[in-house]
């Protein structure tokens, strides 16, 4: 997103912000991390414990979509991709396990595999097919820079989006319940709404660790190095487009995987997962989480998921005070406090 | 501005990201609300003013707005609870142990936004309704609106069904949200009415015993226009819908009485510019048109139709010619032709109570929508009454149901063993309301009697 | 054949629709440098006063006007209020930012109008058909759509070519910050901008009003459309907005046409008919990635922006 802009003003002071990145994430992160994750882990408990046990399966999906906000944060905030076209992940991995689901239902096939409602199969599919068209679509997008990067991330999306539409076997725009299908996963039967909540939790945590390993890692010191400044790593002998095109494709297929949870715990497979207010909506869980901080991303999830709980019980029209709440956090916000990527920027001066 | 600026921005962008963790969780207690002593107001409220200092106060929007209101989580959002105006109608008091009133919730998750708002709109405000002119029950109502959205509309019930524990569901407009709630509130063990969509699976092979229509099956809206518009002498026509479930069920409804179409031609459900629609129409050139386009679809594809200068007579089902639609049209739309189960001006007093009440409350005549409602309501009654005013006992409540022993506004109504009623289909014609001088519909013609519909003999419930 | 020519026409006048809403989108995002998400809103806001002025008078002319002055107003707004706390922050900001008010805006046209949706109807003179060939009535109003689409890009032409706020523009577009150094009271020059775009898109809501029902979120279609245009002609050019709209008004009409048949010969009518409609959809999309691949700029976006 700084790509647009690299007018001279802010390509002088890439420098700096190098330097700050190339120290990494402190310690100061980790412990926040670790802390947030440790109180995750005991919130079904407490709001079962509270009587609020419907509560279960929001916390179920503020760590669902938190996992895809954290990969988005991953190319974003990290790679400096800004993409407006995650839900098209999100839609393939939750097509890619809903089918599966559906044809074993159904008894039917799919291209001469049979279907399966089994986890441990369904969610490793889709993280694979959620890679291979990250591939696909990142090695597109990736030719463009900035805005133009933005619209093709979302034009991809949209033709994803029209593509499950036109899947008539799976109810087309209508979508299909898949409410007889069981939540197995392994030998485990997830069914509870507590165990499935701590299956993704381990997800989760899992995937928190290896993302902020990979950030640590010289792959992705790389990566960040693009963000900052691709014309001085392309100087130092590095392929930045391959770089970038990796993160993007982790960055997917992880989103897929979130997807395959989701349709998982809603037991119902539409395209409105793929819809491009949900790339909208990952993308506000980022910011209001913080950018580049990937835990940033489940925050953001839980902030959201609870305001929208929260705000639609006190009135009609909760999207009016939903925009209102988002409002004053942009402009009370200071400049570059909930990002980095983004901060120091004053091309107008 | 050199690092400094950085580091510090750094370390402030830590204290916001804790507070946010504080907000969150003082959201979270807030809302797990009971009343321990250490639980959010305390702790949200030491949260925010060691934040204030330096990070801004961004987080004020977030945290603070937040926690007071999740004390009070049913504030049901507008319906004022259905107040007894003036004291049960039926005074007797042998019958105060059977028929005391006593109180039932009711989840509605329906459509109120969307060019298709009114729809919903008119079964909220009929169903209010009928429970007010009863007067004996005390209606919680909980109203969402759906906002056309199945997926959306399924995290919807599940919190009605997990958190507020709703006795009764109703309300759903369109049948692709329908597809995505029905299965899930009567596999929870919840009974549900349904004041509108009714697609067509639910009425064959997966029809359940905790689901009850009190509209009509989709198919059937169109089954009546079929007849007609064979009747007529057509020959080639061209059918027209939304791109979604009810869309296709209304025009195999047709097709299955009137026989093979031309064309079909879908369009994006919520779309409002027919223009390629209608030069495929106008290249096709068939004898008569027969569309389905419910809410703001219909006055939009009528007004373009109209401006396109074809004359191609058109036909379509109440929901393309419902009160809202025509009035919007305008007079071309007088003469106009479709098929309900009801008309405003219908002959029975139920009716009579129902469309005077209604105009004198909402101040307009009401819609095929409304008369569903308020008939979603009077069988939701008769079923408590039948069963000492609760909805508890649900085998008993489902037997209630089923005997639709209520006075529907539409003269008869009886369920056929799918839980789909059986019942008269009309020949409408859109005309001036000679008293109140607004455009409505008038009944000119019985096309089907008893009609059922075409599933029922795929549904395994019985009796 | 009269298909052919009758959906092009269909497709022209989606096109010139298309250009009165990206061109303004196209301006601002060229000269402010802001991505104004709430653009769909104010289409939104011109459509609704329109059809509360035509509503109460039954007067084509004054709801036009009442609807260009009433989202050109919401747009001063707008800027004066938002968008002036927005010009340095990043565009990831704005977008949230833009995008709250799109939420809010979408509420508060159902709190002020209510949730019936509303129509304008097309001004007496206009609401007939023309015959286009033999056999071919068109109406007249969608004529007159692409009449008042090209005025649009005529006037914006000579505004940005032969006057001196048009110079300002085009020097804002590449040169940004010298423009202060010349003595040009930037913020003026902005907040005109944007006021100009807000009325053309306002002006748009008007004119599609007739064939539209009103009803909150109507804008937000457009708006997506808006965006694909602006980066498929590339940004802040009024040429790529223009060549930009077209192609995709055609694209999208011609699809929704012949796709279905296409897809005729291969499945059964029924199933054809359902997925070619949610196939053509995405066919404007396909011509985005295209053009993108190829030029990653757009078709006549600056090399380096």
């Amino acid at each position: 997103m700084s790509d647009p802009q690299t007018a001279p003003a802010s390509r002088e002071r890439t420098g700096i912000r190098l330097g700050l990145w190339a120290r990494g994430p402190s310690r100061w992160h980790i412990a926040l991390t670790v802390v947030f994750l440790a109180l995750l882990s005991v919130a079904p408990l407490w709001v079962e414990a509270s009587g609020r046990g419907y509560l279960v399966t929001v916390l179920t999906r503020v760590v669902i979509f938190g996992l895809a906000a954290m990969s988005l944060d991953f190319v974003m905030g990290y790679g400096g991709m800004v993409s407006l076209g995650h839900a098209t992940f999100l839609g393939a991995g939750a097509y890619t396990a809903g089918a599966l689901t559906y044809h074993s239902l159904d008894g039917s096939r799919l291209l001469g595999i049979p279907g399966t409602d089994q986890a441990l199969v369904t969610w490793p599919l889709a993280t694979v097919v959620g890679a291979l068209l990250g591939l696909v679509i990142g090695g597109l997008s990736l030719r463009t820079k900035g805005v133009y990067f933005i619209m093709a991330t979302l034009a991809f999306n949209q033709m994803i989006y029209f593509l499950f539409n036109a899947l008539e076997i799976y109810g087309g725009d209508d979508g299909v319940g898949l409410f007889a299908a069981s939540r197995a996963i392994g030998p485990l039967d997830a069914s509870d709404d507590i165990v499935f909540f701590y299956v993704c939790f381990a997800v989760l945590v899992v995937f928190t660790v290896i993302l902020n390993l990979v950030v640590r890692a010289p792959f992705g010191r790389v990566v960040r190095g693009c963000r900052s400044n691709m014309a001085r790593m392309a100087a130092l002998g590095y392929q930045t487009y391959r770089y970038r095109l990796a993160a993007f494709a982790l960055s997917a297929a992880i989103t897929s995987l979130a997807g395959a949870m989701a349709v998982t715990e809603s037991q119902f497979l539409s395209p409105s997962f793929a819809e491009w207010t949900e790339s909208g909506e990952l993308l506000i869980m980022v910011i209001v989480g913080g950018l580049g901080s990937l835990i940033g991303g489940v925050i953001g999830a839980g902030a959201l998921f609870l305001l929208e709980e929260l705000s639609i019980d006190i009135t009609d029209n909760w999207q009016f005070f939903v925009g209102i709440g988002l409002l004053a956090i942009v402009l009370g916000a200071p400049r570059g406090l909930t990002g980095t990527l983004l901060g120091g920027r004053r091309s107008h001066d | 501005m050199g690092g400094t600026t950085n580091l510090r921005r750094t370390r402030s962008w830590w204290l916001w990201r804790a507070v946010a963790i504080v907000a969150t969780f003082g959201i979270l207690a807030a809302a797990c609300g009971d009343d321990d002593e250490d639980a959010a107001p305390a702790e949200t409220a030491e949260a925010a003013p060691e934040a204030a200092p330096e990070p801004e106060p961004a987080e004020e929007p977030e945290a603070a707005p937040e926690p007071e209101p999740a004390e009070e989580p049913e504030a049901a959002p507008e319906p004022e609870p259905a107040e007894e105006p003036e004291a049960a109608p039926e005074p007797e008091p042998a019958e105060e142990s059977e028929v005391v009133g006593g109180e039932v919730k009711v989840g509605m998750i329906t459509t109120l936004s969307t060019g298709a708002a009114y729809l919903g709109e008119g079964i909220r405000d009929a169903f209010i309704l009928a429970f007010e002119l009863d007067g004996r029950y005390e209606l919680d109502l909980i109203v969402e609106d759906d906002g056309r959205d199945p997926a959306f509309a399924q995290q919807l019930a599940d919190r009605m069904l997990t958190r507020d524990e709703v006795d009764v569901m109703t309300g759903i407009v369109f049948s692709n949200v329908a597809g995505a709630v029905v299965p899930q509130v009567v596999n929870a063990g919840t009974i549900y009415i349904s004041p509108n969509a009714a697609p067509s699976p639910f009425a064959g092979a997966q029809c359940h015993e905790n689901y009850f229509v009190a509209s009509w099956q989709n198919d059937n809206q169109s089954e009546a226009m079929g007849v007609y518009v064979a009747s007529q002498g057509y020959d080639s026509v061209i059918a027209l819908a939304p791109n979604y479930q009810a869309g296709h069920d209304l025009v195999a409804g047709f097709k299955r009485f009137f026989g093979e179409v031309d064309e079909e031609i879908y369009t994006e459900l919520g779309a409002t510019d027919y223009a390629q629609a209608i030069a495929q129409i106008r290249e096709a050139n068939p004898e008569a048109v027969y569309f389905f386009y419910p809410g703001g679809m219909g006055i939009a594809f009528v007004q373009q139709y109209i401006a396109s200068g074809l004359e191609i007579p058109i036909f379509g089902p109440m929901s393309s010619f419902d009160e809202v639609i025509v009035d919007a049209i305008g007079d071309v739309s007088l003469g106009l032709y479709n098929s309900s189960f009801w008309a405003p001006d219908m002959d029975n007093e139920a009716n009579r109570v129902f469309v005077e009440a209604y105009r004198e409350k909402y101040g307009t005549t009401p819609t095929a929508y409304a008369a569903q409602g308020y008939d979603a309501a009077l069988l939701l009654i008769s079923a408590l009454d039948a069963n000492g005013g609760s909805a508890s006992d649900t085998a008993g409540m489902r037997e209630a149901l089923k005997a639709a022993d209520f006075d529907s506004v539409r003269g008869k109504f009886r369920f056929n063993t799918n839980n789909h009623p059986i019942q008269d289909w009309y020949l409408l014609e859109v005309i001036r309301d000679p008293v109140h001088g607004d455009l409505t519909n008038t009944i000119v013609a019985t096309i089907l009697e008893d009609h059922e519909d075409a599933y029922a003999s795929d549904c395994p419930l019985t009796g | 054949m009269n298909l052919f020519i009758e959906q092009t026409l269909n497709g022209l006048q989606l096109g010139f629709t298309l250009l009165m809403v990206s061109a303004g989108l196209t301006l601002i995002f060229g000269i402010m440098n802001i991505i104004n998400l709430a653009h769909g809103s104010l289409f939104m806001v011109g459509a609704f006063v329109a059809a509360d002025v035509g509503g109460r008078t039954g007067n084509y002319l004054l709801a036009l006007l009442a609807g260009i002055a009433g989202a050109a107003v919401a747009g001063l707004i707008v800027e004066l209020g938002l968008i002036r706390r927005l010009y340095h922050r990043d565009h990831l900001y704005q977008v949230l930012a833009t995008f709250a008010l799109v939420l809010i805006a979408n509420q508060a046209v159902q709190m002020i109008w209510g949730l019936t949706p509303r129509s304008v109807s097309a001004p007496a003179f206009l609401d007939r058909t023309v015959p286009v060939l033999p056999g071919l009535p068109y109406p007249a109003y969608r004529l007159a759509i692409t009449a008042v689409g090209i005025a649009v890009i005529v006037f914006l032409h000579l505004l940005v070519e032969r006057t001196r706020v048009g110079m300002w523009i085009r020097a804002g577009r590449t040169h940004r910050e010298l423009l202060g150094a010349f003595g040009v009271n930037v913020r003026l020059l902005y907040t005109l901008v944007f006021a100009v775009g807000a009325g053309l898109a306002g002006l748009a809501g008007v004119v599609a009003a007739p064939f539209l029902s009103v009803e909150s979120g109507i804008g937000d279609h457009f708006l997506i459309l808006s965006f694909v245009v602006i980066v498929v002609g590339g940004i802040g050019s009024l040429k790529g907005a223009l060549y930009g709209s077209l192609m995709l008004g055609l694209a999208d009409t011609w699809a929704r046409t012949y796709l279905p048949d296409l897809f005729g010969r291969f499945v059964d009518p029924s199933t054809a008919a359902t997925a070619g409609a949610s196939v053509a959809s995405a066919s404007i999309y396909l011509v985005m990635v295209v053009v993108l691949v190829v030029k990653p700029n757009g078709l006549f976006g600056l090399a380096d922006e």
